[in-house]
């Protein structure tokens, strides 16, 4: 299997008079990356970059070797990104909000699978539901299932326990455990217990800038 | 299939969407609502409209009337190219031919009312008419000579129940002039329009479907084709409803009766029947609700709400139309003539249908003959394929990239 590699090459976002993303240098294989840093230090703004939501100043982020904004929507079909600020279309039903990202993202899925899906996040009772009646956490929930839809090799997630019971926060974190071996995840928390017990490498951002890497739970 | 599906539901499941339609409709309905008793004939209400007229059988009273006009009028040849001469009554051809066409409406309408005062009126103009013959003042119509010689290319009028005829498609005339209609039929489409493209955005989705390989240049051409199919299903029920009421109210063979018989097409150089004009004025209605789409989808990009497409949909379509047409009759400016040449063309026109059906087929494009609907029709399709192209490219954090993707 080709080596997994996501690299970072002096990426630099600046919006005005602010730079949310300064010189931002990296290399990531698979395994989880926490990103711990203060509010406004560009956890957001690099994820949104790797998820080509917005393109950097300058710098470039390679995916074994290859300029990702040039892949296109080729690169977007391997990755799955969960935003912080997570919203549905409120007259959707939880089934039908899983059909319609398996369509956004090429994913065939029966209504076993469907049903399958939300079973693993511990909404099937509330398949028929309509999603505008959900609360934060059924909807963190399912905005789990949505990322978890194309088994991506990439997975970017902003805040991805906000809003989850304790119970619900462990299963999370096992979930992401066992995909790990083989894939790319990149984690932005507050909650430093959940980065510091599953992430393998932690990287600490001050005003867009990579200030350090450190080992994580080994 | 499925992904447009999705897209026509999140339209119509919004509340604002299913209040703008039900206003439209209301409209549309209060529009035909009144233009029944205006418009068509009753047994009941002729026969007392003609016990009061002089003896003569139904038809042939106006029979009569109509062929009096036509002895009235002369018909002359004028050149294709401005500045035409000016007319008896008015100073622009246009306007000889509006006022005439007024004067004669008043006649021909007369048949739909019960009023005693009215009839008193029509019997007043029908012996006013015979007055004016009788000293010789003759009503000049002029022609340009491609009008007259699609006018006189064999098209068959009969004699027919003329009220009927009328009646049937007159009904929803109104709708088809009526500008408060247009408005409220552009701004209809413009706001579902300016939601479905703005949808992400409003329910803060942007970020999860922007970042699928189908959320994008795929999800914009979902989406378009979603309000195709909405805007066209309304125009396909519009259609419907002038079909039935016409059917249930008069004859079914009326729709067949060309549309010359009718006063407003009297002139027009289109070799359509009743039930085809109304099915091209709803197609028309139909290709200006779609120009309006890839207009508002170019409005979109990048906007967070639909608040701004909104604001800027109003100022395109009905700001700068409103603003011009204040010009124009202000003003005699030689640029204004060029605007208000390219309104004509302008595919929002089409709103209007009438416009393009009852006067001159042909008009005079930069001195360049030409059809008016095709050029619409044609203006239409460049602008809609460029506006989808464009906003395709930007649409959802896309970029426009001039070099090949490796």
């Amino acid at each position: 299997m080709e080596k997994r590699e996501l690299t970072f090459n002096n990426v630099t976002k600046k919006y005005k008079d602010i730079t949310a993303l300064d010189d931002f240098t990296a290399t990531l294989e698979p395994g989880i990356y926490g990103l711990l840093g203060p509010n406004g230090a560009g956890k957001s703004t690099l994820m949104k970059c790797i998820a080509d939501i917005i393109r950097p100043t300058s710098g470039s982020i390679l995916y074994n070797g290859k300029d990702i904004y040039a892949q296109g929507a080729k690169f977007r079909n391997i990755i799955s990104f969960m935003p912080q600020d997570l919203g549905f279309y409120p007259s959707f039903n939880a089934m039908e909000i899983l059909h319609y990202f398996a369509l956004l993202k090429n994913v065939k899925l029966d209504k076993e699978q469907i049903n399958q899906t939300l079973d693993n996040v511990n909404l099937s009772e509330y398949k028929k539901k309509k999603v505008g009646g959900f609360s934060g956490g059924m909807k963190r929930r399912l905005g789990i299932a949505i990322t978890l839809l194309n088994d991506p090799e990439i997975l970017i997630l902003d805040e991805p326990t906000a809003g989850l019971d304790p119970e619900e926060r462990v299963r999370f974190k096992q979930l992401l455990a066992d995909m790990s071996k083989d894939r790319i995840i990149i984690l932005a928390t507050h909650i430093v217990s959940d980065i510091e017990n599953l992430a393998d490498n932690i990287l600490f951002i001050k005003k867009g800038k990579l200030i350090d890497t450190i080992k994580g739970r080994d | 299939m499925q992904q447009i599906k999705f897209e026509i539901k999140k339209i119509m499941c919004n509340k604002l969407f299913l209040i703008s339609t039900a206003i439209l409709i209301g409209y549309y309905i209060f529009m035909i609502i009144s233009g029944i008793p205006m418009y068509a004939s009753s047994p009941k209400g002729n026969a007392k409209f003609f016990a009061q007229a002089p003896e003569s059988p139904t038809s042939q009273y106006i029979y009569e009337l109509e062929q009096e006009q036509n002895d009235m009028f002369e018909f002359v040849f004028i050149p294709n190219d401005p500045p035409y001469p000016p007319g008896e009554y008015g100073s622009t051809l246009m306007e000889d031919y509006n006022i005439i066409s007024n004067y004669t409406e008043q006649v021909r309408y007369s048949q739909s009312t019960f009023d005693r005062d009215m009839t008193l009126m029509v019997e007043k103009l029908y012996d006013e008419m015979k007055n004016a013959k009788s000293s010789g003042n003759n009503y000049i119509y002029r022609y340009n000579e491609k009008a007259i010689s699609i006018y006189n290319n064999k098209i068959d009028i009969p004699i027919i129940d003329s009220k009927n005829a009328k009646g049937s498609f007159e009904i929803f005339h109104h709708s088809r002039e009526s500008t408060i209609f247009s408005t409220l039929l552009i701004m209809w489409s413009a706001f579902i329009s300016a939601f479905c493209y703005t949808s992400e955005s409003t329910y803060k989705i942007s970020n999860n479907v922007h970042s699928t390989p189908n959320g994008r240049r795929k999800l914009l051409l979902n989406k378009t084709a979603a309000l195709t199919i909405i805007i066209f299903i309304m125009c396909f029920a519009a259609f419907i409803v002038e079909f039935l009421v016409s059917v249930f109210a008069f004859k079914v063979t009326d729709l067949f009766v060309p549309i010359q018989a009718t006063p407003h097409f009297q002139f027009s150089g289109f070799r359509l029947n009743i039930l085809t004009t109304m099915i091209l004025t709803n197609f028309m209605r139909f290709i200006a609700l779609i120009f309006v789409v890839g207009i508002v989808s170019v409005l979109s990009i990048k906007a967070r709400s639909l608040i701004r497409p909104m604001i800027l949909s109003f100022i395109f379509f009905a700001g700068a139309s409103y603003m011009l047409m204040v010009i124009i009759s202000i003003h005699e400016l030689k640029a204004v003539n060029i605007f208000s040449v390219v309104r004509m063309y302008f595919p929002l026109a089409l709103t209007q249908p009438n416009d393009y059906l009852t006067k001159f087929d042909y008009g005079n494009l930069f001195s360049f003959p030409a059809n008016r609907l095709t050029v619409s029709i044609g203006v239409f399709l460049i602008s809609f394929s460029l506006c989808i192209w464009i906003s395709s490219k930007f649409y959802g954090g896309g970029r426009l990239r001039w070099k090949k993707e490796s």
